[in-house]
């Protein structure tokens, strides 16, 4: 029995409460209801507070209400026992066979198991990574690669129709420091002061020169107009391809040029005056974010006519709203947190729902370590450490587990030795390792001859205390990856990840799964294979999540 | 009578250990996350009225329980209380970035209601 189908019992129940007067809920039924799996055993299988939400509004004592629960769900099919805890607390216990269906439903669903409508409908845009070409994608960028395509996998599985967007702009002072380096190198001559420094300049400016062989004796404006051209698409085709090797790749790049081209900033103020939410003082034209919680009101048009920065960022979340996003999530570095109340001010002003139609992750800073210490320079990209450095060190899965491991608001430290090791501590070697394990069972049931589909399976027969545990957790994965997706954290998918691996290694320890020397091949045996392929369907599934592989050998 | 503030998002995980330190002459307040947490501790802070512990659960919506130990030790108001981290993330590494983030220590589910009860008791006594 899967925490759905528990949903869906206690909601049945609650009916039959209604139908005989027992019970009224003036706001109507809930459309589901939340089954927790308890941290202690005694607690049973799962556990709700359904009585505790519902029995103040319904004018009942809690224990009463859960009472009355308890006896209507004892008589349920699936379900051993319901015992009251507490101020009103439901403990559930699911009846041996039922809880063993699991498995069937994870195999009858395979690479489906765990998807969810929750966001079936929605448009949603993505904006992540979003860096200048100006170098290659550097270490903070990189946490947003891994994390912003995990959390478009978990939407998309949620049933969103998920948009990824990289946002650039090459023009400006930082394009003209890189063009600038690129023509330095090209003649010989150091970096300018301001410029950027790294074997990349060297290598980007050697391949402009083998394009345009005249340009570097061009005086220097048009040298420098050159270098910039050819170098920025040179830098951009490098980013690319390297967020493609990761595993990364956008629907759209959005070109910040583009915005005023095409008249969405003036659109975007044009809609915003039509409001009433533009005034005018000191000769510029000022939007009034204060009135939706910013520290002060900003200008937009300053007083030589010419937009301000945010003129820029109205225009573009106003375009992807054009574009038909219901949501428009946008991942920044820590360096951006002072934005984050002027943009949410902005998405008020156009009279949409902060939160909801405009969300902004701030992701936090990473720290590479090598021998407990900092890892300060790139072999390629000077004191800038990029996506290739942590690569090379721990290779694309250990990046992207890694990355995605941690709830963004957080700093994290990575010890590159420690997630480069074949060892249990090492927290991706410790699931893809227990998906191999997996799967080397199956391949050994195949040897054997041994049957492990669905045709004879008994869920009835998976009653050890044990497969019970690696039931409830296979069970939860469908809510675990709705909440990931819901909260936008897809760390909540590696977590589950280890604390699942960690319940199939305790199985496996004490059920034997294949039969040892003479022994006749048992209904049991066919049973745990069955829960084994279910177990490494999971783990192939959340790691799929994550863009990590799921090695059938290790 | 000690006080303990619970934080955990699980309704059921904070009903457990508030049930468990009632029985053992705690007084238990709740938070629901680690803003809720901060909050409670700064109102507390400016009453006089902090608790002698707090136990921190690590994965909770709106702030998770390292960046939570983080914001208490560093407000001077608040940087020494004892601090709990009580979680289900039980990796080695985990376990040394908590105690990094600053927790006294590091409880990990499924746990002993006796022993969490035993740890804060030696805790609080021993700032005490």
């Amino acid at each position: 029995m899967t925490p759905d189908q528990l949903s869906t019992a206690i909601v049945s129940a609650l009916g039959r409460l209604v139908d005989d007067g027992r019970l009224a809920l003036p706001d109507g039924f809930p459309a589901e209801v939340r089954v927790e799996r308890p941290k202690v055993k005694e607690h049973g299988d799962y556990a709700t507070n359904i009585a505790l939400q519902l029995a103040k509004k319904a004018g009942l004592n809690p224990r009463d209400l859960a009472q009355w629960l308890a006896a209507e769900l004892e008589s349920a099919d699936g379900i051993a026992s319901a015992e009251v805890a507490g101020p009103g607390f439901l403990n559930l216990r699911v009846a041996a066979g039922a809880q063993g269906q699991v498995a069937a439903v994870v195999l009858e669903r395979g690479g489906d198991y765990g998807r969810n409508d929750s966001y079936a409908g929605q448009r949603v845009n993505l904006e992540f990574v979003s860096a200048n070409p100006t170098g290659p994608i550097h270490i903070g960028g990189v946490r947003w690669a891994a994390v912003g395509d995990s959390l478009g996998r978990l939407l998309t599985f949620a049933g969103a129709d998920v948009t990824r967007e990289y946002y650039f702009n090459d023009h400006g002072a930082q394009i003209d420091r890189f063009a600038r380096s690129l023509l330095a190198s090209a003649r010989g001559q150091d970096a300018p002061e301001d410029g950027y420094g790294g074997q990349y300049i060297h290598d980007i400016s050697a391949d402009v020169v083998a394009q345009h062989p005249g340009a570097v004796a061009l005086p220097d404006a048009e040298a420098v107009e050159v270098f910039r051209a050819a170098g920025v698409e040179l830098m951009f085709a490098e980013i690319k391809r390297s967020l493609h090797d990761f595993g990364v790749d956008f629907d759209v790049y959005f070109h910040e040029n583009d915005l005023h081209a095409s008249g969405a900033v003036e659109r975007a103020i044009g809609r915003l005056d039509a409001l009433g939410k533009m005034y005018e003082s000191g000769g510029a034209r000022w939007l009034r974010t204060s009135d939706y919680g910013d520290d002060k009101d900003r200008v937009v048009v300053k007083s030589d006519g010419q937009p301000a920065y945010i003129s820029g960022d109205l225009a573009y979340y106003l375009d992807k709203r054009e574009r038909g996003f219901d949501r428009c999530l946008i991942m920044l570095g820590a360096d951006h947190h002072g934005y984050v109340s002027r943009m949410m001010a902005m998405c008020a002003a156009f009279g949409d729902e902060p939160g909801v139609n405009l969300e902004i992750l701030i992701g936090q800073m990473v720290n590479l370590l090598r021998d407990g210490q900092p890892l300060r320079m790139s072999k390629r990209a000077g004191t800038v450490i990029s996506l290739e450095d942590l690569v090379d060190a721990i290779g694309i899965d250990a990046a992207r587990y890694a990355l995605s491991r941690y709830s963004t608001d957080s700093p994290i430290d990575l010890d590159l030795d420690l997630w480069a090791s074949t060892t249990n501590d090492n927290p991706v070697y410790y699931v893809q390792y227990a998906h191999a394990r997996l799967s080397s069972i199956l391949r050994n049931a195949d040897d054997l001859a041994i049957a492990h589909g669905l045709q004879n399976f008994d869920p009835a027969l998976l009653e050890h205390e044990k497969e019970g545990d690696l039931l409830r957790a296979l069970a939860s994965f469908p809510e675990v990856v709705a909440r990931a997706a819901q909260l936008r954290e897809p760390h909540r998918v590696a977590r589950y990840l280890e604390s699942t691996a960690a319940a199939f290694h305790t199985f496996y320890a004490v059920c034997r799964v294949l039969p040892q020397g003479d022994e006749d091949v048992a209904d049991v045996h066919r049973a745990r294979l069955v829960l084994v392929a279910a177990t490494r369907q999971v783990l192939a599934n959340g790691l799929g999540l994550l863009g990590v592989t799921a090695p059938e050998r290790m | 009578m000690p006080t303990v503030l619970v934080v955990d998002d699980t309704a059921s995980i904070r009903f457990l250990i508030r049930t468990n330190l009632e029985l053992a002459g705690f007084e238990v307040r709740e938070a629901v996350d680690g803003i809720d947490c901060i909050e409670q501790l700064r109102a507390d802070a400016a009453a006089g009225t902090l608790p002698d512990a707090v136990t921190v659960d690590e994965m909770m919506p709106r702030q998770g329980g390292m960046v939570t130990v983080r914001a208490i030790r560093a407000d001077p108001a608040l940087a020494d209380l004892t601090v709990l981290m009580v979680t289900t993330q039980n990796m080695p590494m985990d376990i040394k970035r908590g105690m990094e983030a600053g927790a006294d220590v590091y409880v990990t589910k499924p746990f002993d209601p006796d022993e969490l009860i035993a740890t804060i008791t030696d805790l609080i006594d021993s700032e005490g």
